[in-house]
């Protein structure tokens, strides 16, 4: 009977591990594919800026298919607390702060600027995806093992 | 109650300190007010009845400037962000002619350094003057009035309101009337939409350019009536001729001190040689002053024209 909780405590130790594992990867997947949304919604606002008469946040909405990234309220536009890295959140907060600041060409070459910076963090991402994904989910596995197998 | 909601159609625009002090103004006050003035290191000052008010820190008003609440430059900055709804670039068109059309038909007049391009730093200080359309108040002189029409008076005097309300009542009377607006201070347009009551059979356009709106009025809506605001230039005046020509009566206005200064509007006197115009409506400059109205024969045989 002990040998069958142990095995069973062992067990779960050992996929509770693999599950945050799994976890963080799919987190850093999930924040990798924001910023590219992020990206693309640049691109899409530079556009309707450039078109449009209409203010800043019809176009947000208009220009972010994924704008639940976003917390809109009629004074300003924050990036939703999670969606990005934190030093990636800062980054875009500071952007959307400035956003409406200047002229139709102004807004275009900003958005232009820090699209360039946001792709880059993407390139970054997604690199780093590719590299801690299979990483997180070992290393939570051999933990999970490793405290199953201390336990026992 | 529409002269409440006119006031408070306008607080979107106004920093949150000063927000909570406006807002704690008496309702009768509220319903007076004409102008917010916003300006760096200064009081907060209203125009109410065309006099000055300066507001108290905790919402009351007082004639003298002491203990008034101040603004600081921030407040102006502020005040421009929301104006614009944090939107310079949407409305850099309306900043460059020194003003930001608002919600319900306010207007908010920008003071500060302007760039050889137009563009604006160093906000000195923001109006916001209160639109406020009182139905009804052209229907007094209404029937004196023939031909094309001028109205003349002071800043803040009425004539913009007296022009709207002579468009409600010629445009329910049976005519076609076609109102150019630069500033949309007639119609208020905001996406193609009035606030405002212009009569049944008004057409609005919103167009930087007066005399082009004049031209675009006549060869598209054929109207028995082209009303605009403050005429201005000579390129206005050969719209006008063209109008007149063409069988549209208008209906317009121009600043002036007193009637003595028709003489020193070379504008004037040129709209009034074109015989565009038959009847002159004099505003008093204080509210609930004499309203003159003058047929042209009238003013040429006076020995100030």
């Amino acid at each position: 009977m002990i040998v069958f909780f142990k095995a069973v405590g062992f067990c779960f130790l050992a996929f509770s591990g693999f599950g945050i594992g799994v976890y963080k990867s799919s987190d850093l997947k999930k924040k990798r594919d924001n910023m590219l949304d992020f990206c693309l919604g640049l691109k899409s606002l530079a556009e309707e800026i450039r078109i449009s008469a209409e203010e800043i946040f019809p176009l947000v909405k208009r220009a972010f298919s994924e704008y639940s990234l976003f917390d809109i309220t009629t004074e300003k536009i924050r990036v939703k607390s999670g969606a990005f890295l934190r030093k990636d959140e800062e980054k875009a907060n500071e952007f959307l702060m400035q956003l409406g600041t200047s002229d139709k060409k102004g807004e275009c070459e900003k958005i232009s600027a820090y699209g360039d910076l946001f792709y880059e963090r993407y390139q970054e991402l997604n690199k780093e995806y590719g590299q801690k994904s299979k990483v997180y989910k070992t290393v939570g596995f051999c933990v999970g093992v490793t405290l199953g197998l201390f336990i026992i | 109650m529409e002269d409440l909601a006119a006031f408070e159609n306008c607080l979107y625009a106004i920093p949150q300190r000063m927000k909570e002090i406006l807002s704690a103004l008496p309702s009768g006050t509220k319903a007076e007010v004409q102008e917010i003035r916003i300006r760096n290191n200064l009081p907060l000052c209203l125009t109410v009845k065309g006099k000055p008010l300066f507001v108290l820190a905790d919402g009351q008003t007082s004639v003298f400037k002491d203990m008034a609440f101040i603004c600081n430059s921030e407040d102006t900055q502020e005040c421009l962000r929301l104006l614009v709804k944090h939107s310079v670039f949407a409305h850099t068109d309306e900043i460059k002619n020194g003003f930001i059309r608002m919600n319900g038909g306010n207007r908010a007049g920008i003071c500060g350094t302007f760039s050889a391009d137009g563009m604006i730093s160093n906000i000195s200080g923001i109006n916001i003057r209160i639109a406020r359309q009182i139905i009804g108040c052209a229907e007094g002189i209404y029937d004196k009035l023939i031909g094309g029409i001028l109205v003349l008076g002071a800043p803040g005097s009425g004539k913009t309101t007296l022009i709207r309300d002579l468009v409600r009542l010629k445009s329910n009377r049976g005519k076609r009337v076609s109102v150019v607006d630069t500033r949309g201070e007639i119609s208020a347009m905001n996406y193609g939409v009035s606030p405002f009551d212009l009569g049944a059979n008004t057409d609005t356009y919103l167009i930087e350019n007066k005399a082009l709106g004049i031209e675009m009025a006549l060869r598209t809506m054929f109207p028995d009536v082209i009303a605009f605001d403050e005429i201005g230039s000579i390129s206005e005046l050969v719209a006008v001729k063209m109008s007149f020509n063409g069988g549209a009566e208008i209906i317009t206005s121009a600043h002036i001190g007193n009637e003595m200064q028709i003489n020193d509007r070379e504008i004037i006197k040129k709209l009034l040689d074109l015989r565009a115009v038959e009847t002159v409506v004099f505003l008093p400059k204080n509210i609930g002053g004499e309203i003159k109205i003058k047929r042209i024969e009238e003013i040429k045989n006076d020995s100030i024209f």
